[in-house]
């Protein structure tokens, strides 16, 4: 641990400092969201001086270092967790280039330049202090509404810019767009290999060939992110290129598939066997709806009788956990492919996102074999795998990769996208007179 | 696709001409740079300046690069002194988010929104770079 260095409220940061971080976390009484699972199999922490800390797993856990290098794992003082108890995700005290100075709920957040801050990570662009003497982060839930505060000088920096904005933003002198491109998990249909009809491989790929992500991408999306054509983003580690091509958009060949199935066209329009119409269900939350009335649509040209209808978040979640769905959206953003995890692991099928719901020995080993290696290209060889696996058993139609769009006023200066697309350094940002 | 996407934030490209009578003009590039002419009477100079800033690649770097072409027409009899000026690196930040976070509680948050505030205020033990290589933070070794 880097010495000479102090929380906002003047404890020292030091090896006893990540052992409580490190513990608070693993604490089930702490009921952590997220942290707790970028720290996999933690098994406490030996301190072997006052800078220097062991870290143990009870299985080798290759994805620590990502999990290290987000806010989620970034360190908290224990005095102010102390003091706080229960309060102190509002009044947050950490190390960081800026400090917490007050939240007004429902309206902004005001961050204050840390005057001592010395210890800047030697990849950002200068030490001392940040160039920003403030940050007033202003929740603006409208997207209209947020654009036009950038408008008025309301606001300086939005997040999540309307896709159909960016055309006009982009080419206007006055703004300027800050893309970040998201690993992960892109923008894919999760297809459940339990619920019929849908539990035939051939109803699946026929699926596959009905629907046309460029049209897609074209329609709903104003061309902005490429395609990709693996449950991973084109930007993600192991990003499998091999699998491209396998499903082209051809109705011709998904209706070969469905009447090789056993399904004969019905008088509606639709296939039918055995007296049933071949009907999808997908629920969907609001954001996602012009994706899937687009491919709806696709499917009923070949022959589906594609169901979608609209609920709420938390609804649509559980259902989806408990595979009520034949087909449901999803994204992720993770820096790291261990997020194939989360949806191809038997292990988190009701509990987590194995929406596929995909059942299978061989491939929990691979999975298992791949968190486990801290060879990279042993694990770029693994996630390969699963992706040629989920996608030969057609258990996903993957759409289109994830970019953040942001905006800025043209005087802002130096803020960068990370790695996650998402999230921004600002460290090095500042207002230009 | 990437490279498709370089944003040009600024591309100032300045021609002076500047009838020279004796004495000290001074051109000022606004927020940048500083030129000084020094010249001696009667003589008659051209500046070319041409200055590239701060190219975007977005989700990888900011990459600053200056450059400055001059040209001096009557040489030995004009000097021109170019200085940095001094740009105040400072302001204020105000950012319109999409969601309000739940709490800053690292430990406890799952949020994305709540992260995207939280790494102003705390420091990670490492770094990921854009090619997803991991840099010292606050561990300076592992």
């Amino acid at each position: 641990m880097r010495e000479g260095v102090t929380f906002h409220d003047g404890t020292p940061f030091n090896a006893d400092a990540v052992k409580f971080n490190f513990d608070r976390i693993s604490d089930p009484e702490t009921n952590s969201g997220f942290a707790v699972t970028l720290l996999g199999p933690y098994a406490g922490g030996d301190i072997l001086d006052d800078y220097t800390i062991r870290v143990n797993f009870e299985t080798p856990f290759a994805p620590f270092l990502d999990g290290a290098s987000q806010a989620f794992l970034g360190m908290v003082s224990p005095t102010a967790v102390e003091k706080y108890g229960e309060d102190f995700g509002i009044n947050p005290v950490g190390t960081g280039f800026m400090k917490f100075e007050e939240w007004v709920r429902g309206d902004h957040i005001e961050l204050v330049r840390n005057e001592d801050y010395n210890w800047a990570p030697p990849i950002w662009g200068h030490q001392g202090p940040a160039h920003l003497e403030s940050i007033i982060i202003k929740m603006i839930p409208e997207q209209g509404t947020r654009m036009a505060t950038l408008e008025t000088g309301e606001t300086n920096f939005i997040f999540a810019v309307p896709d159909s904005e960016f055309a006009r933003l982009a080419g206007d002198p006055d703004y300027q767009i800050i893309m970040g491109p998201m690993p992960g998990l892109p923008s894919v249909v999760m297809i459940n290999t339990s619920l019929s009809p849908t539990d035939d491989l051939a109803v699946r790929q026929a699926l596959m060939h009905a629907l046309d992500r460029e049209v897609i991408r074209k329609m709903v999306k104003f061309g902005i992110p490429g395609p990709t054509e693996n449950p991973l983003s084109t930007y993600t580690f192991s990003y499998n290129y091999d699998n491209e091509g396998m499903y082209p958009h051809d109705p011709d060949k998904a209706r070969e598939l469905l009447e090789g199935a056993g399904w004969t066209m019905g008088s509606g329009g639709f296939y039918e066997k055995n007296g049933e119409t071949l009907t999808l269900i997908t629920g969907l939350v609001a954001s996602q709806k012009d994706m899937l009335t687009v491919m709806q649509a696709q499917a009923k040209a070949v022959g589906f009788d594609w169901q979608i209808s609209e609920m709420a978040s938390a609804t649509w979640i559980d259902s989806a956990k408990a595979g009520e769905f034949n087909a449901a959206a999803i994204g992720w953003v993770s820096s790291d492919p261990i997020i194939l995890e989360q949806f191809y692991h038997s292990k988190n099928i009701d509990s987590g996102f194995n929406w596929p719901r995909y059942n299978d020995a061989h491939m929990d080993d691979i999975l298992d074999r791949a968190s486990a290696s801290t060879d990279a290209a042993e694990r770029g060889v693994l996630y390969a795998e699963v992706q040629k696996i989920a996608m030969e058993q057609a258990t996903v139609y993957p759409v289109h990769d994830n970019v953040g769009i942001s905006a800025s006023a043209s005087n802002v200066v130096g803020i960068v996208a990370d790695i996650r697309g998402f999230y921004h350094w600002l460290y090095d940002a500042y207002i230009r007179e | 696709m990437k490279r498709l996407l370089w944003f040009v934030l600024l591309m100032a490209i300045m021609s002076v001409l500047a009838a020279a009578c004796g004495g000290t003009k001074t051109i000022e590039v606004p927020g940048e740079t500083i030129i000084k002419e020094v010249q001696v009477p009667g003589e008659t100079v051209v500046v070319e300046k041409e200055v590239i800033k701060e190219v975007q690649v977005p989700g990888e770097t900011v990459v600053v690069t200056k450059e400055v072409v001059k040209e001096v027409q009557v040489p030995g009899e004009t000097v021109v002194v170019e200085v940095e000026k001094e740009v105040v690196k400072g302001g204020q930040l105000i950012m319109g988010m999409q969601l309000e976070p739940d709490n800053l509680d690292p430990a406890v948050t799952p949020w994305a929104v709540s992260h995207s505030v939280m790494m102003n205020i705390y420091d990670t033990l490492v770094y990921e770079n854009h090619d997803a290589t991991f840099h010292p933070g606050l561990a300076e070794s592992w």
